[in-house]
């Protein structure tokens, strides 16, 4: 057994290979910068041994573009592939500097090798450097597209999340669009109601006071009118004894007359009492129709005054463009939405427990959207004819209101999760649909240093707490 | 005397309810009027009605009413013995998809009126309303003839004339 030969540095080598290879009757060849050495796909019967300078590997791809896939000095063995197993050119080979090369064919290799120990030697020694080269470049580039892959995926999952996120946002926006949609078309529908509303108001007020007028004459007549005008509210239990009492006191009279008769109160009868014992049914009918025509005027009264809190409810309520933010009472946002929600709260018992508060700097448009938000929760909550709480109080530097169903009340799991978007314990479609309700209200809340928060009722149910800041 | 044949009106708003009354008491020489503000005024309303031994003819109700609403109360009426036969009309301005098909498959809603309505047409379904009461009960219709509608009750009263001759 030898002793293994020691390794020749890369320069020895090329030196040695030079020096055994003019024995076999090849010279270093010289190559142009830019020049093609092996082109892809040829047959190739040589094997270049790279003495000087730089050569370039490119491969092409699919589309046919040339793609540089490595850079060799000095040492390295071109179509080294092509060459052991004949096959065509595995990449172009080309020089990226001057180049100086050895090239030798099959023939000058077999022969080297069998006759000449040293050109074995050196020849084996450049190959196994060659090849164990290229197989660390190999595992390197496979680290390399393990590292990549994580950083694609790392990239992608930022990029998901972009686009979820960038969703979120974009039905944020839709929602209030269509809020403040909703909030014009209210505030379009207030003015719309208001002038025709006033000018029931003033034509009511003409005939309030000219009717008297009309009557100043017939003193009986004008007090009949005066008492329509300011006949007391009955409830239906009260309407219906007084109707059976005066069934009782005149029991010739008809049921309808004596329904007639029982909207007047006990002090006015009078001259009625006068008419009917009289049989003077004309001055009957006269009486009643004109007492009637006060209970009209009075009821147009009631209803336009109701229209114009409503107006006025409906304006201060959709004021949604107004971005500034106001000095106002809580109560008065309160007493807004509950005056917009009246047609679906009126089939729950509404429990107000309010505190005396002090004012709070908001933006009110968006404080009533947010009771809006939650009272509506509660609805939907909350079996009809049972109890929602709205509740105010006060804390050090800041007031709160609270919503309190009757409901179900929130999965535990769930209590903090409901604040993101798209998360919803309703089955059924409920306000618009996106399970962005609460998400909103809480980032409104936010936008006004406040707190939007959840618990449940040991008793059953949810409150929604809404606090804002007083400083 | 006869049975008397009430209309009931069920309405929560005191003022919308005074306007009905009005406008139907044009019937009341022949069909009284009880009123009623709530579910629970009703039933109360015809319990009266029941221990006088009359009758319901009709019921006009409102539906969105604080505590029960309209609909529960037409169907409550629907199942129970004394009331099951009497007509009932929706007379309502908000009452939902779902409410109505609920009025109509579990409370057999005879009628249903939008608001705001037509005096004309409220008195036109209240008479008709009563006539096919009185029709499907084989009452006799004299005594509530100057209201009924004839083209619903001329057969019950061929066959009340030929029992009486």
């Amino acid at each position: 057994m030898s002793d293994p030969l020691p390794t020749l540095s890369t320069a020895d080598a090329l030196a040695l290979l030079v020096e055994r290879a003019r024995a076999l009757g090849r010279e270093p060849e010289h190559v142009t910068a830019g020049d093609s050495i092996l082109n892809e796909g040829d047959t190739n019967t040589s094997l270049f041994i790279l003495l000087e300078g730089t050569a370039q590997l490119l491969k092409r791809t699919a589309d046919g573009r040339h793609t540089p896939v490595d850079l060799l000095g000095p040492g390295s063995l071109l179509g080294i592939l092509s060459f052991w197993t004949g096959r065509p050119a595995f990449s172009d080979s080309v020089a990226a500097s001057d180049l100086k090369v050895l090239r030798l064919d099959l023939r000058d290799f077999e022969r080297g090798v069998a006759e000449d120990a040293e050109f074995a030697r050196v020849t084996q020694q450049l190959l196994v450097a060659n090849l164990s080269d290229r197989y660390r470049r190999v595992v390197g580039l496979n680290l390399k597209v393990a590292g990549l892959t994580k950083e694609l995926e790392t990239e992608r999952n930022a990029l998901r999340e972009a686009v979820e996120d960038l969703q979120r946002t974009r039905n944020k926006l839709i929602h209030q669009e269509k809020l403040a949609t909703m909030g014009q078309l209210l505030a379009g529908i207030a003015h719309e109601i208001n002038n025709p509303s006033s000018a029931l108001m003033k034509n009511v007020e003409q005939l309030t006071r000219e009717l008297p007028v009309l009557f100043a004459g017939m003193p009986a007549h004008a007090g009949m009118l005066r008492e329509g005008m300011n006949a007391p509210y009955l409830s239906s239990g009260e309407a219906r004894d007084r109707l059976q009492l005066l069934q009782e006191r005149y029991p010739n009279l008809s049921r309808s007359l004596c329904r007639r008769l029982s909207r007047l109160p006990e002090a006015a009868m009078e001259p009625l009492s006068a008419a009917l014992s009289a049989k003077n049914e004309a001055e009957l009918e006269m009486l009643l129709r004109i007492f009637e025509v006060g209970t009209a005027l009075q009821s147009i009264r009631i209803a336009e005054a109701r229209m114009t809190r409503l107006v006025k409810s409906l304006k201060s309520y959709s004021r949604q463009e107004e971005r500034d933010v106001q000095s106002v009472r809580l109560d008065d946002c309160i007493r807004d939405t509950l005056t917009v929600m009246n047609h679906r709260l009126k089939l729950y018992d509404l429990q107000l427990e309010p505190a005396d508060l002090p004012e709070v700097s908001c933006r009110p448009g968006e404080i009533n959207q947010i009771l809006t938000n939650l009272l509506s929760n509660a609805c939907e909550a909350t079996p009809e004819g049972r109890v929602i709480t709205v509740r105010t109080g006060m804390e050090p530097d800041a007031v709160w209101v609270e919503i309190e169903d009757q409901g179900h009340g929130i999965p535990e799991d769930l209590i903090e999760a409901i604040f993101r978007p798209n998360v919803t314990t309703k089955r059924g479609a409920g306000d618009f649909g996106l399970g962005l309700g609460l998400a909103i209200s809480r980032d409104l809340a936010l936008k006004h240093h406040g707190r939007l928060t959840a618990k449940n009722r040991k008793e059953g149910g949810a409150v929604f707490r809404l606090t804002l800041p007083t400083v | 005397m006869s049975q008397k044949i009430y209309i009931l009106c069920v309405e929560d708003e005191a003022d919308v309810l005074d306007v009905v009354v009005r406008e139907l008491s044009v019937l009341e020489d022949v069909f009284p009027i009880e009123t009623a503000g709530s579910a629970d005024e009703a039933r109360e309303a015809l319990a009266r009605i029941e221990a006088e031994g009359d009758a319901l003819g009709v019921v006009f109700c409102d539906h969105m009413m604080p505590g029960e609403n309209g609909v529960e109360l037409l169907v409550w009426m629907r199942e129970h013995p004394d009331w099951n036969v009497s007509r009932k009309v929706l007379l309502t301005g908000q009452a939902g998809l779902d409410a109505t098909v609920k009025a109509v498959n579990e409370a057999g809603l005879s009628h249903y009126i939008a608001k705001p309505w037509d005096q004309d047409e409220l008195v036109k379904v209240a008479r008709e309303q009563l006539s096919r009461y009185v029709a499907a009960r084989k009452l006799n219709p004299l005594p509530y003839l100057k209201y009924l509608v004839m083209d619903i009750v001329g057969d019950t009263l061929r066959a009340n004339s030929a029992s009486d001759t």
